[in-house]
This record gives structure tokens, C-alpha cells and sequence, in this order.
């Protein structure tokens, strides 16, 4: 798989790349949970809303959530077809959404941010997924 | 293959004799396409799966047609050790609370009925004030009761194919100041398999005194007659499927709701949907007009219209009050 992010990059590199309306999109980590081994699990989420990248967009379509209860019906639906068993697998793509490239126009208004304490500076990253 | 997605996490039902070339298809169609998967969390098909963090259950698809939901064992644990970090911490802020309130939802909604939803209140009213340390009495036991019901609480049954014919139950309450002891009055009829049985309950200043204090307890007692039917009934009732009529829009709300933001009212549901969950009744409840609600009657010590229609009377099972479950 190609690579999902560039960098680290410095301000200045940036402000030479995208020029000076480049944003950056700052992150949190998520508490979800805990890992097999007892650790807290925590999930990197990229926040749009803190950026205000999220102001800018717009949603024509409304996305329909198949959850735990659509899985169910689905089942359902199945079984009443059949009177052979059934089973139910998953699959997970990896990294998620890195996978779904940005359109080259976006990556200069999402670029990523985390400090270095080794050498106390910003480090900036472009994200192409 | 019948196959969907949330978000980037794909699930599919095949059947058993298809599930490794199905499987091998679906692998190669998204390499096809460019994306590659994450072997480490794919899942090939089995009767038991876990998807979403909720575990399905099949085994018993084929022969019986049910199928099982409950939560995945991780999750259940995992619940119990942000609990215990909070009682041992004997704090939490709000953004906790409101945390545990959502994992606690979900682990509900693949639990029996809206059994455990009740104990939310103490937690749903302590994100309204400032943060405690330590934590006042009544949120320490909803803690200890959501780490309890999480662990007993029955796996959620679907029918495939329900042939049952439901049972009809009807339930009602009245107020009356002029009746003096007999003021307040909850009633029910059952109708299963064309017989007809009714009871009603004379309710003491005891129970009413458990309750908090208002001019009317109307809300409470109409509540009340829902778990005092389901008790009453409960060997007809069990694993039945049942339609349940409540001529009280707020009372229906709260049982659909599985809780009440007002604890006593809640405590009341709490029973409810313990005695459904205890005897595996599947229950949907709607509203009926009042005047098409045929327990008005005997909540009213009428007992004339059911007599004429030769209903039976069935005494009144209120050993649920004595252990009042719910009561937090």
C-alpha cells in the first residue's frame, strides 16, 4: 500500500508548499476501552471540527447507519430463505479511511500536527487518505 | 452472500456449504478494487460471530429459528473495569459519566427487553449537577447494579419465524379520593386463546408512601398494574409474545423508554422489565383509547362488563413489591 501521509515537514516547508491558507487539522486520542493485555486502547481521531474544515463542508446525502439491528434483520431475512445454517464472517479494511484517497485540492487544508519533545517543535504532516 | 458494512468494518451472511468460496470471492473483489484488508481482525464465517462488539449467536438458527444477541465478553469486562476504576477513584467527571452512560445503552440494547435501563436515572441526574467526591450513595449503587445486570442479564432472543399468537393485555389505574382505603386501584385483563382473566389490586398507603410526594400518583400507580399483570400472569406469559395496552401516554412512553427521569416511576419500570426478562415474555406496547381500555373496569372495582363476558378473576401476585429490585 502507498503511503498515507508525507512529512514531517516544518511550517515554513508548508507555507512553501500550499501557500499561506494551508490548515492545520489538529488530533485527540479516543479512550476505547481496553486491549487483550489490560492497556488502554485509545484511537487517533482526526478533529475537522476544531479546524473548521467541518463549516466548510457540505452533505447532500444522508448516510443510513446498518448497525447491530440491521445485521439481525439480515440474518432473519436470510433464514426464513434457507433451512440450510448460516454464518456470518467480517472483514476490516486496514487503517479504515487512509485508504479512501482526499482529492489533491484538500490535502493543503489537511494538514496534521503533533510536537516533538525531543526537539520541542511542531512536526506537520500532509494526509493523502 | 448478503453482505453490508458500518463504516469500514464489512459483515456478511452466507450459508455454511458457500462460506469458504464466498469468503475467498469477497477477498479477491476487494483486492480487485485496491483496498486491502486487515487479516488480523477479519473473522472467517462461523455460527457464533462477533460483530460490532455484540456477539450473534446461530447455532440454534436451523433447528429452533432463533437467533441469539448478546454482548461480546470483552466489552462486558471492559465495562466492569471503568466501573470499578470510578468506585475506586470515588469520583467522576461528566464526560465519564456520559461515557458510561452510552456503553451501558449499548450493552442494553443486546440484553432482554429494556431490563437494566432503569438504573440510568441516578447517573442521567447527577450530569445535571456539578461533579461529586465522593460519589453521593445512590450513584455508588447504580454503579454496583450496572456491573451486576451487564454479567446476569439474559442474551436478547429473535424469533424467525413467530407463530405465536400474541397475547392481549390490557392494564389500568384510578384514583379516587371519595373511595376512602380502596382510593387507589390498579386493574388488568389478560385475553389468551379466547378466555378471558382479569385481576385488580386495592393499593395500601405502604406502597404509596415508597413513592415521592405529589397530589396524585396517577403516573406511578398506572405504571404500577404493567409488573403487577406480568406477575400475576407470569406462567401464561412465559416466552410468550404479547401486546400490552396502556390507555397512559407517559406510562407507555416509559416503558418503551425502559426508564423515567422521575426514580420512583423508574424504579417501577425496573420491575417491569425484570419479571419480562426472568420469564423471556416478548412484549410490544401501544397505546389504546381510554374508553376502549376493557381494565378500566376493574380498576374501578366495576367488575360487570368482564362477569357478562365470563372472565375469571385471578388474585393478585405482589411478591415482586416485597423485593422491589429496582429501588436505587
Amino acid at each position: 500500500m502507498a503511503r498515507t501521509m508525507a512529512g514531517p515537514y516544518t511550517v515554513s516547508d508548508m507555507l512553501g508548499k500550499h501557500g499561506k491558507f494551508f490548515n492545520v487539522v489538529p488530533s485527540f486520542g479516543l479512550q476505547q476501552g481496553h486491549a487483550a493485555d489490560g492497556f488502554i486502547k485509545y484511537r487517533r481521531i482526526d478533529d475537522h471540527t476544531a479546524s473548521h474544515n467541518n463549516l466548510a463542508a457540505n452533505s447532500k446525502q444522508k448516510i443510513v447507519m446498518a448497525m447491530v439491528d440491521y445485521l439481525a434483520a439480515l440474518i432473519k431475512a436470510a433464514a426464513r430463505k434457507t433451512e440450510f445454517k448460516l454464518k456470518v464472517g467480517t472483514e476490516d479494511m486496514k487503517n479504515a479511511y487512509r485508504q479512501i484517497p482526499l482529492a489533491d485540492s484538500q490535502v493543503s487544508i489537511s494538514i496534521t500536527a503533533i510536537y516533538n519533545p525531543l526537539t520541542r517543535e511542531p512536526e506537520l504532516y500532509e494526509i493523502f487518505g | 452472500m448478503a453482505i453490508d458494512h458500518f463504516f469500514d468494518d464489512f459483515y456478511y451472511v452466507v450459508r455454511d456449504q458457500e462460506s469458504s468460496v464466498t469468503t475467498f470471492c469477497l477477498r479477491e473483489a476487494f483486492k480487485l478494487l485496491g483496498f486491502a484488508l486487515d487479516a488480523d481482525k477479519s473473522q472467517v464465517p462461523a455460527e457464533v460471530a462477533e460483530v460490532l462488539g455484540v456477539c450473534f449467536n446461530m447455532q440454534s438458527l436451523s433447528s429452533q429459528k432463533i437467533l441469539m444477541i448478546q454482548p461480546r465478553a470483552t466489552r462486558v469486562v471492559n465495562l466492569g473495569v471503568i466501573i470499578d476504576s470510578i468506585l475506586q477513584a470515588d469520583a467522576m467527571p461528566h464526560a465519564g459519566a456520559a461515557s458510561l452512560l452510552g456503553k451501558f445503552g449499548f450493552l442494553c440494547s443486546t440484553m432482554f427487553g429494556k431490563v437494566g435501563r432503569s438504573c440510568t436515572g441516578p447517573l442521567r441526574d447527577y450530569l445535571k449537577g456539578e461533579p461529586a467526591s465522593p460519589l453521593p450513595p445512590h450513584v455508588v449503587m447504580t454503579l454496583k447494579l450496572m456491573k451486576i445486570l451487564v454479567h446476569v442479564a439474559k442474551p436478547r432472543k429473535c424469533f424467525v419465524h413467530d407463530t405465536r399468537s400474541p397475547i392481549l393485555l390490557y392494564t389500568d389505574a384510578s384514583d379516587v379520593p371519595e373511595r376512602g382505603c380502596n382510593r387507589w386501584i390498579v386493574g388488568a385483563v389478560l385475553i389468551h386463546n379466547e378466555n378471558l382473566r382479569y385481576t385488580h389490586y386495592i393499593v395500601p398507603q405502604t406502597i404509596i408512601d415508597r413513592w415521592l410526594p405529589k397530589e396524585t400518583h396517577m403516573g406511578q400507580l398506572e405504571l404500577l398494574a404493567c409488573p403487577l399483570a406480568l406477575a400475576t400472569w407470569h406462567d401464561l406469559l412465559r416466552s410468550a409474545a404479547v401486546l400490552h395496552f396502556v390507555d397512559n401516554d407517559s406510562a407507555a412512553a416509559g416503558l418503551v423508554r425502559g426508564f423515567s427521569p422521575k426514580r420512583d416511576s423508574s424504579a417501577i419500570i425496573g420491575d417491569y422489565w425484570i419479571l419480562a426478562a426472568t420469564h423471556e415474555i416478548d412484549i410490544y406496547i401501544d397505546r389504546v383509547e381510554s374508553k376502549s381500555n376493557i381494565s378500566d373496569g376493574p380498576s374501578r372495582l366495576d367488575f360487570t362488563l368482564l362477569e357478562t363476558l365470563k372472565g375469571h378473576w385471578t388474585p393478585p401476585r405482589i411478591d415482586f413489591l416485597a423485593a422491589n429490585s429496582f429501588s436505587v
